[in-house]
């Protein structure tokens, strides 16, 4: 007490002192979670749903996706673009055609997404033009005959490129 | 009693950077790419609708016509117009078809053929999709070890090639 009001005490301020936060490992962990997600970022800009019932064959390829109608099949059910068109295991003989070959319900989507495409492509010269590819995400346990359906049924909607999506090994 | 004058002590300050903007926009960043992050790699396997064409082969070259018949037992390697049988490619112990060997049997027929790119599949058998996949890798794709093959570019540069028979068309889908 009496030395803090000691004469030599009475010119000097107390300073409050400043909570320093050190920041550095805090930056060093953003750094590398960047560097993380640039590598695994997705530049193509298509995002594509693989439904919960779909599990993609493993392939080597490493083609990056394209833009396209999306059809996705599960061994029960086919969606377009998320929306459910067809479910094969209540619905499928009565909804096929030329001798069993096309999938009427998924031929009418197409058909439809196909016009859409079109007309946005008319009406603004910015919209992307059809370029009649269809992105299949097809379960791997389906079997060719099914395949051979679905490949048809897009030919004859008037897509004329597949593009079978399938998971990248692990490298 | 007389004492020297105590000398202040002159403190370096130290100019710290101010981070915080510059955090703040990592942030914003790390955000946006957590939302585009793609964790699972998803590529494609391209192929083309087959198209029946009346136009005939150049007569200077002929067509290789590679075709890939996949029976039950076993795929066989048919090549020319009208089709033969150059092999067939049996099952290996696991009871699966002989991928190695399919591939040796193409890469053999790619050098002797740089400039062919398409494969028709005919599966007569109804295999699994994962199954297609795998024999479509294995007429894709060059591996690293496979030996280097060059081909002449159109500005006559050699160019090393990056696949095999890359194309695939599914021959049979209207049967």
């Amino acid at each position: 007490m009496r030395s803090s009001r000691s004469i030599r005490n009475r010119g000097r301020k107390r300073k409050s002192q400043v909570f320093d936060l050190d920041i550095t490992s805090l930056l060093d962990i953003l750094v590398i979670m960047l560097v993380f997600l640039l590598q695994s970022t997705n530049s193509t800009g298509i995002i594509m749903t693989v439904p919960k019932d779909v599990e993609l064959p493993v392939s080597s390829s490493a083609t990056p996706s394209n833009e396209g109608v999306i059809v996705q099949v599960s061994p029960t059910t086919i969606w377009v673009e998320d929306k459910e068109v067809l479910n094969i295991e209540t619905n499928l003989r009565t909804s096929t055609d030329q001798g069993g070959r096309r999938l009427i319900p998924l031929f009418n989507e197409l058909v439809k997404r196909k016009e859409l495409i079109q007309l946005s492509a008319k009406s603004s010269p910015e919209a992307n033009k059809f370029g009649g590819v269809v992105n299949l995400i097809v379960d791997k346990t389906v079997k060719y005959s099914f395949v051979k359906k679905l490949l048809y049924t897009c030919a004859e909607a008037g897509f004329k490129e597949y593009k079978f999506v399938v998971m990248g090994i692990e490298q | 009693m007389y004492r020297a004058p105590s000398r202040r002590k002159t403190k370096k300050e130290f100019v710290k950077p101010n981070l915080i903007p510059i955090l703040d926009a990592v942030f914003i960043f790390i955000f946006f790419l957590l939302m585009s992050a793609n964790f699972v790699k998803i590529y494609e396997i391209p192929s083309d609708v087959p198209i029946i064409s009346d136009a005939e082969p150049p007569k200077n070259q002929k067509p290789l016509a590679l075709t890939l018949r996949i029976t039950s037992s076993y795929i066989e390697v048919l090549t020319g117009v009208p089709a033969s049988t150059m092999t067939r490619v049996g099952k290996n112990s696991d009871g699966f078809y002989d991928l190695e060997k399919l591939h040796e049997v193409l890469l053999s027929l790619k050098g002797r053929h740089l400039k062919e790119e398409t494969v028709i599949f005919e599966p007569i058998v109804d295999l699994t999709y994962e199954d297609i996949v795998k024999i479509m890798d294995a007429t894709r794709e060059l591996r690293n070890t496979d030996p280097a093959l060059f081909a002449k570019d159109k500005d006559g540069v050699e160019m090393r090639l990056k696949a095999l028979f890359p194309k695939i068309i599914f021959g049979n889908i209207q049967s």
